[in-house]
């Protein structure tokens, strides 16, 4: 079992980030492991998460800010009172990175506490991700020193060690998210070493595993007869995981499931099948 | 029909393909004869792949659009909005731009800042005003973040509104001293006393200060934020502005959708585009499949596409359905335009 806490989940917007990291979840907690889904940027849907039984932390902004404040000074009330004041309530409005760095900082210090605690980030799309973890690199400059600073630069030694943290960037098969994809990795790598990359949606992959349901009557699926766009889409996919030498188990079928619940079940079975043992480090 | 207005936004959650609809959209404008700006919020910049642009951000540049072979005179320019381009040319309309080297506000405005949506309602004023383009097309950041975008001047101008009156009070009347610790006396004085000292105990005392002085440099251009709320209420004209919302047929996202249009009704008028985009039925309905599996991928592709079709002119008033365009090999340069000349044909052809 790899020994990373905390699994971060990002790549372009649409991909698949929340079923993945679901997913990803349910895997880890079927180890045995003490872990929680996170949702960095939108609301839970809390229907989905029961049905799935998964186990989340709620955190937002306001009390993430709240609760350092009254760690840092020692004090509910004045916590409360600073972050009621009308002027920090706009300052947060108008400089969103300040929120991301304390969301952040916050998700950090659980880990922290708890030794046995493991997390799943669902993460913004790339450039909004990419913001966030630059937020606490602008403040640490800003701030210049001081117990902020000391905390800024406690948080950048757990988040850039690669036995703690593990990126995943999840693609589709498709030019424009495997260019963004790319490019987040090569922004990431600077200060990330711990990466991984994951290709959902595979069209290829559907086939494949067809052709493997009928490999006992020995008849495989007739290519050519395939509608022109699936005939497209599967030699572009075939030729691509090729130069990219892609490994076989970070590519996730299409799954035509209904449900977005089914459909999450469908990429745990995928991290059970081929993520489990040593493979996954 | 959709009439070019001066301003068309496309929002959306993300992955559907606000960027390369936005850039089809505006390249079938080009076809009319007319001269039109898109202008990307989006820091993940796809526009830039997407039209081969090689400007810096924050630079207007003209988009070589040969590869339509037509004899339109319509220019198509475009450029990625960046937040310190945009502070620095406030900068230059204020005359003082030294104060603006302020540390913090080059900080905040640095690249992946996150303050792009807080000021692109800034950007898009300048260029209106200078009346060069027919058409200006905005390509917003995703789900939540358009909401930022929507909200955006009107967050600055609560932010000075009700935390700094007194003190801009007192700068109005100074407006030639330079900031300096002059008016961290003031606000010594103001009810701010506690929170500021607050802060000093847990950074630089320089922090102080210069938060101070950033603060009132950004309220030098007060003027700027006050009439980008007001371009905030023309675009809820229907004469003004046009609204596109779009999806995609491969995400299920229509709660998603409903909830965007609902925190951004109070911002648009009702006149509204939904986009459904990657529409495949079109290309599936002759294929037959005699596998269980395909006829089950098949039967899942045209459900959902009934599903969100049904969906759409339930709560919008003009659904548009454009097909899926697969790009064939994104390694041949040449064909890199494919893809967005069948989507500006789509437009055209509406």
């Amino acid at each position: 079992m790899s020994g990373e806490r905390l699994h971060i989940f990002t790549g372009k917007g649409g991909v698949g980030k929340t079923s993945m990291a679901m997913a990803y979840t349910l895997f880890l907690k079927q180890k045995n492991q003490n872990v929680f889904y996170i949702n960095f940027n939108e609301e839970n849907n809390l229907s989905v998460i029961d049905e799935l039984g998964l186990p989340t932390l709620a955190l937002n902004i306001v009390s993430s800010a709240e609760n350092y404040i009254e760690r840092k000074l020692h004090s509910k009330i004045i916590a409360k009172f600073v972050m009621q004041a009308p002027f920090f309530k706009a300052l947060f409005n108008i400089v969103p990175s300040l929120g991301s760095m304390i969301m952040l900082g916050h998700i950090l210090k659980q880990l922290e506490e708890d030794p046995s605690m493991v997390l799943v980030l669902d993460a913004p799309a790339s450039g909004h991700s990419l913001s966030m973890f630059e937020s606490s690199h602008q403040f640490q400059t800003i701030f210049r020193k001081g117990i902020i600073v000391d905390d800024i630069e406690n948080m950048h030694r757990y988040l850039y060690d690669s036995n703690f943290c593990k990126i995943f960037i999840i693609s589709t098969v498709s030019r424009l998210s495997l260019e963004e994809a790319q490019e987040l990795k090569q922004e990431m790598q600077n200060r990330f070493h711990n990466i991984d990359s994951i290709y959902n949606f595979s069209y290829l992959k559907f086939i494949e595993k067809i052709n493997e349901s009928h490999r006992e009557n020995s008849t495989k699926l007739n290519i050519p007869n395939l509608p022109s766009f699936l005939r497209e889409k599967i030699n572009f996919e075939s030729e691509l995981f090729y130069s990219l030498k892609v490994q076989d188990h970070h590519i996730f079928s299409l799954s035509i499931s209904n449900r977005f619940v089914d459909r999450v079940h469908d990429l745990f079975q995928h991290f059970q099948l081929h993520f489990n043992a040593s493979d996954e480090i | 029909m959709i009439s070019a207005k001066k301003v068309s936004l496309f929002c959306g959650t993300g992955g559907v393909g606000k960027t390369t609809l936005s850039a089809g959209y505006a390249l079938s404008l080009t076809q009319k004869n007319l001269k039109v700006l898109l202008i990307t919020i989006d820091p993940s910049k796809r526009l830039k792949q997407l039209l081969n642009l090689h400007e810096v951000n924050g630079v207007m540049s003209q988009v070589d659009t040969t590869f339509l072979n037509s004899q339109n005179q319509g220019e198509l320019w475009a450029m990625c909005m960046e937040s310190q381009t945009t502070l620095q040319k406030m900068a230059e309309r204020t005359g003082k731009v030294s104060q603006f080297q302020n540390s913090i506000l080059k900080n905040l405005t640095s690249k992946y800042s996150g303050l792009n949506e807080i000021l692109s309602l800034i950007e898009l004023n300048e260029k209106l005003k200078s009346e060069q383009f027919d058409c200006i097309i905005l390509d917003t950041p995703p789900g939540k973040h358009f909401i930022d975008f929507l909200e955006s001047a009107h967050k600055i101008h609560q932010f000075f509104d009700n935390s700094f009156i007194e003190i801009f009070d007192y700068l109005n009347q100074n407006a030639t001293v330079s900031p300096s610790k002059l008016f961290f006396k003031k606000i010594v004085q103001s009810g701010l006393t506690k929170l500021l000292s607050y802060l000093e105990k847990v950074t630089a005392p320089e922090f102080v200060t210069e938060f101070i002085e950033a603060i009132a440099i950004l309220y030098q251009s007060k003027n700027e934020f006050l009439a980008a709320l007001v371009l905030g209420e023309k675009l809820k004209d229907a004469e003004f502005s046009n609204w596109f919302l779009v999806s995609s047929v491969e995400q299920d996202k229509i709660e998603e959708m409903l909830q965007l249009k609902e925190k951004a009704t109070p911002f648009m008028h009702s006149d509204q585009y939904f986009l459904l985009n990657k529409c495949l039925a079109g290309k599936i309905e002759d294929w037959n499949p005699l596998e269980p599996e395909l006829i089950a991928l098949k039967a899942s592709i045209l459900k959902k596409e009934d599903e969100i079709e049904k969906f759409s002119k339930a709560n919008f008033l003009n659904t548009i359905k454009i097909d899926e365009v697969v790009a064939i090999d994104f390694k041949l340069n040449e064909k890199k335009h494919e893809d967005l000349k069948v989507i500006a044909e789509q437009f055209l052809r509406l």
